[in-house]
Formats: structure tokens, sequence, C-alpha cells
């Protein structure tokens, strides 16, 4: 996704000279058999679940009211905490890409410490911040919310997992772009709202949108921090996760019918988001 | 109404006094690092100072404890890539300076087909930039630059990118579109100088080394780089009888030697000075010659390059010109030991500063 913009950010005229049909370099025979094997450790799980699944009651399985429930449940909350990561993620990324300032080298490894961090000690994290007796929990009392083990607690728990790889995506994409662009714009008189508006994010847009993928991506399949931090009730916290693990103890079929279902979604995403690059740089050759 | 700056870049090395009339355009010239470009950047906005202030028509824009964002300087910047936005169309991207100022949609349009026009761009209006070759897209550059109606128009090269076919078309649109205009354009290439500039500024090692027209700077350069560009031989020191008494580390010049010339009549003995020779004055020979008023140094050839029916040979700071038979003759290679000649009436001594 950095690569497209950097591709798009190159005079026509080197673009066009430049050298996108590189001849194919000879590799040693042992990475090709080191590659297969990496590769047979992903794709043969998938397909296990595949082969596994029995598709005769599959849309009974994924349609029963449990699953479905599960399913909206987490497609909601996803919406929204990637909605939140976006709205978010995207100043941050600009700060932490953009803005100089002591620390900053020490705000940009917290904020990506989730990527790092077992999903389960994230949920205690925000336990102990806004759980009853957490740091802010006790304020929310007071005003008679309850954040944990709730609908909200789900989002939180899914925004903590997620910001980190919108953040990433764009900070990544606003270095290999440089300033060069805002500066042209900034000298043709265009305000730093104007510059934000009309020149930064428009040249953001495809890693912006490869960001929100897999910010969407992470949310729907996340599971420690959401079981730690919001409990597994069904309707208000039981995402599809934590109904496929439910499931598994007591309904292996209908487990790996759902595990089909968000394989699917999976696949479907990674195909939306790499897919896209590949195809929009052939579009131009 | 006039820019002036006046700024130290310390991490940089620089520190640069430069003023711009009205209507003056000035080139910038220097060696790589001489520090060009920080000079475009302090005026623009995009660097900021250590020291020193800039004023633009009589607004300051920089000064102690003063600082004006690049975007209300009215200071345009133009650079060796037209650095067009890539999702606007042609005619977005230039109207996008009226826009940026507050024209409505529509003025900054039908001011944008202007100034597409006066860039010989208007049937270009419609394209994305990703279909221009590199040419049309530095005309879309100029336009957009000009578009946004700049107190001053800064110019970083704005030529180096192109083809040599297309450099000279763009460079004859340039000179139309700077006439009357104040701008201050960064170049190495003499031909952008000569065709644009009222007036040349050297840099130097992040300073001031001279500045000039290009006529003057041409005919009696003081710096090591406009000798370059007038394709002289220059030697600095102070002025003595007869001459000049040469500086140290000038090889192969050794120190304190007198070279031999017409003094300018206004130099003062001891003044600083330099002589000024053409390489086609200076003769190369192999035995120490004798006899008439000659400047001769011994000295060692580093290279020879072929120049326009000649060849050019270089030892140290000094280069001769001699026709390929002479060459042969003298069996001239890298090492060979020679003398270098040249009759004290074809070197020119004068003043090291500029009268002005």
């Amino acid at each position: 996704m950095t690569r497209e913009l950097a591709e798009e950010q190159r005079p026509a005229r080197l673009r066009r000279a430049g050298g996108r049909r590189s001849i194919a370099l000879g590799l040693p025979g042992w990475v090709f058999a080191c590659a297969a094997a990496g590769a047979l450790l992903i794709v043969l799980p998938l397909l296990a679940v595949a082969l596994r699944t029995n598709w005769a009651d599959f849309p009974a399985l994924v349609t029963s009211s449990g699953a479905l429930a599960a399913l909206g449940l987490s497609l909601r909350t996803a919406a929204v905490s990637t909605l939140i990561c976006v709205l978010l993620g995207t100043p941050m990324a600009l700060v932490l890409a953009r803005a100089r300032f002591r620390g900053l080298k020490l705000l940009r490894a917290l904020v990506l410490v989730p990527l790092v961090l077992p999903p389960v000690v994230g949920g205690m994290a925000l336990l102990y911040t806004f759980g009853r007796r957490g740091l802010l929990g006790e304020a929310f009392e007071v005003l008679g919310v309850q954040i944990a083990f709730s609908t909200t607690a789900v989002v939180l728990a899914q925004t903590f997992v997620a910001m980190p790889f919108l953040v990433l995506s764009v900070e990544a994409a606003l270095r290999t772009a440089g300033t060069r662009f805002e500066g042209v714009a900034a000298t043709l008189g265009a305000a730093p709202g104007i510059v934000l508006r009309r020149v930064t994010v428009p040249l953001l847009l495809p890693s912006l949108l490869s960001g929100t993928i897999l910010c969407f991506a992470r949310a729907l399949g996340e599971f420690g921090a959401t079981l730690t931090f919001a409990g597994s009730l069904a309707g208000v916290t039981r995402t599809l996760p934590l109904e496929i693990y439910l499931q598994h103890e007591t309904d292996p079929e209908a487990a790996m019918a759902l595990s089909m279902l968000l394989m699917a979604t999976a696949v479907v995403i990674v195909a939306l988001t790499y897919g896209r690059g590949t195809r929009g740089r052939d579009g131009r050759a | 109404m006039t820019f002036t700056m006046d700024a130290g870049l310390a991490d940089r090395g620089l520190d640069v006094g430069l003023r711009i009339g009205d209507g003056e355009t000035v080139a910038l010239m220097g060696a790589n690092g001489a520090g060009k470009s920080s000079v475009l950047g302090l005026a623009a906005g995009l660097l900021r100072a250590d020291r020193g202030e800039a004023v633009l028509q009589g607004r300051r824009l920089f000064g102690p404890g003063h600082w004006v964002p690049p975007h209300r300087r009215s200071v345009a910047l133009l650079s060796q890539e037209a650095l067009l936005f890539p999702q606007l169309t042609v005619l977005e991207n230039v109207a996008f300076g009226p826009r940026s100022s507050g024209a409505s949609r529509r003025e900054a349009r039908d001011h944008a087909r202007r100034w597409l026009a006066e860039a010989e761009a208007a049937e270009l209006a419609e394209r994305r930039p990703s279909a221009l070759s590199g040419g049309q897209a530095q005309r879309v550059a100029i336009a957009r630059a000009l578009a946004a109606e700049p107190s001053l128009l800064l110019l970083d090269e704005p030529l180096a990118a192109l083809d040599v076919a297309v450099a000279p078309v763009i460079r004859r649109m340039l000179r139309r579109v700077l006439d009357g205009r104040r701008a201050l354009i960064v170049t190495h290439d003499i031909l952008d100088a000569l065709h644009l500039a009222d007036r040349i500024v050297v840099l130097e090692a992040g300073r001031v080394a001279e500045e000039g027209t290009p006529r003057q700077l041409l005919a009696r350069p003081r710096s090591g780089f406009a000798a370059g560009l007038a394709g002289l031989n220059l030697i600095s020191g102070r002025a003595a009888v007869g001459g000049l008494g040469a500086a140290a580390q000038q090889p192969p010049i050794p120190a304190g030697t007198t070279v031999f010339g017409n003094r300018a009549p206004e130099l003062l003995d001891g003044e600083p000075a330099v002589a000024a020779f053409s390489p086609a004055a200076v003769s190369v020979f192999t035995e120490r010659p004798h006899g008439s008023p000659r400047n001769v140094v011994a000295a060692v050839v580093d290279e020879l390059e072929p120049a326009a029916g000649h060849l050019v040979v270089r030892a140290g700071r000094l280069a001769a010109e001699v026709t390929p038979a002479a060459a042969a003759e003298l069996d001239l290679h890298p090492g060979r030991r020679v003398f270098f000649a040249v009759k004290a009436s074809e070197v020119a001594v004068y003043p090291a500063r500029s009268a002005a």
C-alpha cells in the first residue's frame, strides 16, 4: 500500500522509464523449499476447516439464533470500533509522522504496544482502567455508567487492539509521501487546514483504506481482550469468536461452520486489502 | 519595494545577505552544497533561520520573535520536480492557489485558465498529472505558481529535470513570464542565468561570494565558481608591483609568486585582488621557456579533457588549451611534468571585491 503511494508520486517521466517489469532473479532451491513449507503451514489448517465443515447443514448452522446474534454483534461492534480507530488513529498518525516534540519516540512505542501485547493482558489493562474499581471506573460509576462487561467494553477492547494497525499503516504512508507536496501547497497560500483536506488526506486515501480494512479485520477477530474485559454475555458481549469458542465445547459442527464463515470473511478482507493494490499497479501499466 | 533577507542557519553553515529589487530576477548560483536550496527554504518559510530577518514589500516575513507561516508570505516555490497534486486535474492544480486564498470556484477556474494559457498549456486543462510528460508537467507547475500571484517567486532548478530538447522551450516561456516579476532562481546552468536573470548572486560555502550582472560576472569573475562559469583561470592574492602576489594553496602556483599582468587602475598595492586569464592564453612547454616577459610555472598534468576542437590540459587550479596535434607532440598525459606560460598582457588583475 505504501509502495503504491510512492509509485503514484514519482514524476510521470520516471514512472514510465522505471523498471516495473524487472526480470525475475534466480533464487536458490532451498528458498523455494522453505517457502513451500511455510505456505503449507498456513494453507493446510485453512483447508482442514473447509474439509471438516458440514456443508449440508451449513446454512442452518450459521443461521441459528445464537450464531446470528453473535454475528450481528460482531459486525456492529467492529464497525463502531473501526470508525473510532479512523477518527482517532488518523490524527495520531499525523502527529507521529509530522509533529516534533520531546517524547515523541516514546509515545510511538507506547501506542504500538497493543500490537505485541497478549490480548488477555490488554483486557486486564482495560479492566483496571474502566472496571468498577479501575482508574476511571469510579468516576464513571458516579455518573451511573458501567463500562466493563457491556457492549461498550467490547468496542473499547476492539479499538484498543486494532488502533495500532491503522496508525502504523497511515504513518508509514505519511513518511513515504514526505512533506514536499504539503510544502508546495503552503507556498501556494493554503492554510494548514486546507493542506490537510486537499493535499494530505487525498494522498493518504489508499493507505487509509487498507489500514481501515485491517483494523476492521482485527476488531472482528478480537477474542482475548474482549473475554477478559467484556465477558461473554449472549447478545451483549458474546461476539462471533467467543461464540465459536463456546460452541467448540458443546457443538463442534456449529463451531466449524462459524469458523468457516469467519475464514471466508478473512479471505475477502485480505483480497480487498492486498489485491486492490496489485490490480491498481497493473491497471496503470 | 523590495525583498531583503539577511539570515543565518548554523547547522547548514549558512549566512546570507540578499536583496531583490522590484521586478528583478536574480539567479542564485554555486556549487552543490553551497546552500542555495536552503536560501529558498528560508524565504518560503519551510526552514527556520537561527538569526536574521527577511522583509518583503515592507512586510516582515521573519525576524527575532516574529514568524509569518508559509501560506501567508505570498512567496511561491517552484521546484525541479513539478510536484503536481496527483488527485487533481491540471486545471484544479492551477486553481489551487486562488482557491486557497478565498476565490470562488468559478473565479479560480477562470484565473487558472488564463495562467495555463500564459504557460502555453491551455490544452492540458482536463488532464491528470499522471498523463503529462515532464515538460508539460513543469509548464503546469509554472502556471500553478504564477496563478497564486506571489510577491516573490522562488524557482529551484526549474529546468534541471527536463530533457535537453524540452528545456530551451520552457526556458523561453519562463523568460517571458518572469519579465518584470520579482523572482529568485536557483540554477547550475549559465544559460538559465543569462536568459532569465538580471543579476547573478554566487554562493560559496553558505556565503555570498560575489554578485553582479551576468556581464560583469563573466567579464570579471571574482569567485572560483564564477571563473568556472566564465571559463577563465582565476588566481587570488593581493595586488603587488607589476601584478598580483598569489595567495597560498593554489597549486601549482607557489604562494607569493608574482603573477604579472595588467593592473586595474583603481587597484591599490596590497589590496585583495584576483588575476584572470583565458586557458587559450596559456602555452604549454616541456622545457622551461626563456626570454619574453611571461609568467611561467612548473606543473604536473592532472588530466586531459576533449573540448570543441581542442584539448583542455588541467593541472591543479589551472587549465590550458592546446590543439590535439600539440598534445601529441608534447606527449601530454596525466603525470607529465610541464611548464605553463602566459604573457603578462593576457592577464587581467582587478579587485577581489566588487566596487558596489
